[in-house]
């Protein structure tokens, strides 16, 4: 074991792990966040924090993190490098250890253009993987970006995302593999919907023998309707999704559509299970995180801790 | 015409050959407000040109290209056309009817046709008034 | 070169209403090229200025003038007799030829006529796109001759991000990504393993999060 974290103790314990996803609300009500977090209480082995996603002004990431850590969650904090200089992530990352977080997501971040604030500078003074060295190189070096010696080195579980259906496509697994040299430890990839495509990066991700080097944790999101399907398929970056299942949401009636994307992310978790590789699932259910336990159950995962 | 006096400039190509019989003292009597300015080719018109004759006291520009297929400079009479309806984004931007700037493309020698587009051309600029003066609607 | 563009119009007279003598300067070198502030466009403005005003019925001296160089002063010297006669100057030139401009005619307004965009490529007539921003320390060498700090939307160094499909970035569909450009450059001149090496932050202090920033040369100084 390199940390404390929770997670990093379920991979080694060789339970498939579960994450989900907690969006932190737009504005100060914490009562948001804690009613999302105590319905994923007991299914998740970890919960991610998104750190202003799709480059909306939300809740803190950290902050919310720290209220989730409050109510008995292992808390993911997701951190971006869209809007933070390496003075402001180097000091969030020390603030985060010490209130107890004990996992990072490394990411770039969607581009600004995309949110609420679109007249925002882009500050992106990193870039993801240089996040990740730089998290590494605090816990293993207890330095910081320049090779200062710290006080106290924060000893972080380190998470990178992997988009297996972003293009070019053979330069996904090698970007992987690059993200594992930097400092990951484990990986949550982007939603899958197309099936064939992820099998065949998993199989890359194997011969380059990358499953062995790190967690790779399979992203899942059940679609609400085929409208939300439409929409992520052409208007959201990186997003592969078959005409086939946008097909299939179409020809089930409008108030039965919930529950057949539900079913479509359950038989997903199934067959990603079946995987050499894959280590766990990571449920992405935007603005539905009421419905993980429900799929969890029916994906046939119990509750946790196992 | 009166009101127009020496306030019409027309650029032609001199590929049209206007007045092939040397007519041209006499057609101006007959339209004292107009200056004919004759130019190797329609393409060698700038958009600039045309602001700064209306700019100079014109109260209307008129453009006589030859007919995309007799230009002698494969392209000329195509690229006047890009240049005027510019020109014209410009006046539109800055509020004075388009109208004022006419383009139109003639067949070599013929004198008629002319004289048709002009008087057109001046009973649009009489019913815009002069520019400066409260545009009529 | 320098890419520019000419502000809109409204904006520009505004700026210029409280003056009643104008000198519309322009500069015939990179903004001439891209067709925003050379001596066409500068007559065009001129005129379009004279017309404007002539419309609305107020007295202006509009009078034009070009530059070959806006930012350099012995280029500058050529519009010094016809300065004192206007009480401001208009400039076609980017953000340095205004600056320079207003170094040396000290007791005049100056005021621009153009947004300054970056440093670009004439790709063909009509289409300018950027490609530097002059970050202080060239690593095109590395990239196959694509800069990711400018052509990548997000300044990435190790690699595509996970928006880019088909080639194109996830910002505009219009804008090419520029890792999917630095991958097939490298792949065409046979260095793609450059790639799978990790690249550290980069040093931006010799960008402009330094602070401004000069070249002095001794062996060019007068």
């Amino acid at each position: 074991m390199k940390t404390e974290s929770l997670l990093e103790k379920t991979f080694e314990k060789g339970t498939f792990a579960v994450t989900a996803e907690c969006g932190p609300p737009k504005g100060s009500d914490a009562d948001i966040l804690i009613r999302k977090g105590k319905s994923l209480l007991g299914w998740v082995d970890a919960v991610n924090v998104t750190d202003n996603q799709t480059a909306i002004v939300r809740m803190s990431s950290l902050a919310a993190c720290s209220i989730l850590k409050s109510l008995g969650h292992e808390p993911i904090l997701q951190m971006v490098t869209r809007d933070r200089n390496r003075i402001a992530l180097q000091s969030d990352l020390f603030g985060a250890y010490a209130l107890g977080i004990r996992n990072v997501l490394c990411l770039t971040g969607d581009h600004q253009s995309f949110g609420n604030q679109k007249e925002a500078v882009g500050v992106f003074d990193l870039d993801s993987v240089q996040l990740l060295r730089t998290v590494k190189d605090m816990r293993d070096s207890s330095v910081i970006i320049g090779g200062e010696s710290i006080q106290g080195n924060p000893k972080f579980f380190i998470g990178a995302a992997e988009n297996p259906f972003a293009d070019p496509v053979d330069w996904r697994v090698v970007r992987l593999g690059k993200k594992s040299l930097a400092g990951a430890d484990f990986i949550q990839t982007q939603c899958i919907y197309n099936m064939e495509r992820f099998r065949k990066f998993m199989s890359q991700a194997r011969d380059t023998g990358l499953t062995d080097k790190l967690y790779i944790m399979a992203g899942v999101t059940p679609m609400k309707s085929v409208g939300m399907g439409r929409y992520m398929a052409t208007k959201v970056a990186g997003m592969d999704i078959p005409d086939e299942l946008i097909n299939r949401m179409a020809k089930v009636p409008k108030d039965k559509q919930a529950d057949e994307g539900i079913k479509i992310a359950v038989e997903t978790i199934e067959q990603v299970r079946e995987i050499e590789g894959v280590a766990g699932v990571h449920i992405m259910a935007i603005e539905w995180e009421d419905k993980v336990p429900e799929i969890l159950k029916a994906a046939g995962i119990g509750a946790r801790p196992v | 015409m009166k009101s127009f006096e020496n306030k019409i400039v027309v650029f032609h190509c001199w590929n049209l050959r206007l007045f092939p019989d040397g007519a041209q003292k006499e057609f101006s009597k007959s339209w004292p407000g107009l200056s004919l300015v004759s130019i190797p080719c329609s393409g060698k018109i700038e958009a600039h040109f045309l602001l700064n004759t209306l700019a100079s006291g014109a109260q209307g520009v008129l453009v006589l290209a030859c007919a995309e297929q007799a230009c002698q400079y494969m392209e000329g009479s195509m690229r006047s056309r890009k240049r005027v309806d510019f020109a014209r984004l410009w006046l539109d931007k800055l509020g004075i009817a388009t109208e004022r700037i006419e383009f139109v493309r003639l067949w070599p020698v013929c004198k008629q046709s002319l004289e048709a587009v002009l008087k057109e051309f001046v009973t649009k600029l009489e019913s815009l008034g002069a520019i400066g003066a409260p545009e009529k609607v | 070169m320098i890419v520019a563009e000419l502000k809109e119009f409204d904006e520009i007279r505004e700026m210029i209403d409280r003056y009643s003598s104008v000198l519309v300067v322009g500069c015939d070198s990179c903004v001439a090229e891209c067709a925003a502030g050379g001596t066409r466009e500068t007559q065009l403005l001129a005129s379009a200025l004279k017309l404007s005003y002539l419309k609305d019925g107020r007295r202006k001296v509009i009078t034009e003038a070009c530059i070959d160089r806006q930012c350099v002063d012995d280029f500058i010297d050529v519009i010094a007799e016809q300065v004192p006669d206007h009480e401001a100057i208009l400039s076609l030139g980017c953000g340095a030829g205004v600056q320079a401009l207003a170094r040396v005619y000290q007791d005049k307004p100056v005021i621009p006529a153009l947004n300054t965009l970056f440093i670009g490529e004439t790709v063909l007539r009509g289409v300018w796109t950027e490609n530097c921003l002059g970050c202080g320390q060239c690593k095109l060498g590395y990239f196959g001759a694509v800069c990711p700090v400018t052509r990548c939307s997000k300044k990435l160094m190790n690699g595509p991000c996970g928006g880019s499909i088909g080639g194109r970035c996830e910002i505009d569909p219009e804008t090419p990504c520029g890792w999917d450009l630095i991958i097939r450059r490298l792949t065409a001149i046979g260095e793609i393993d450059r790639l799978a090496e990790y690249v550290p932050p980069v040093n931006w202090s010799t960008s402009h999060s330094g602070g401004p920033r000069r070249v002095i040369r001794e062996d060019q100084k007068p």
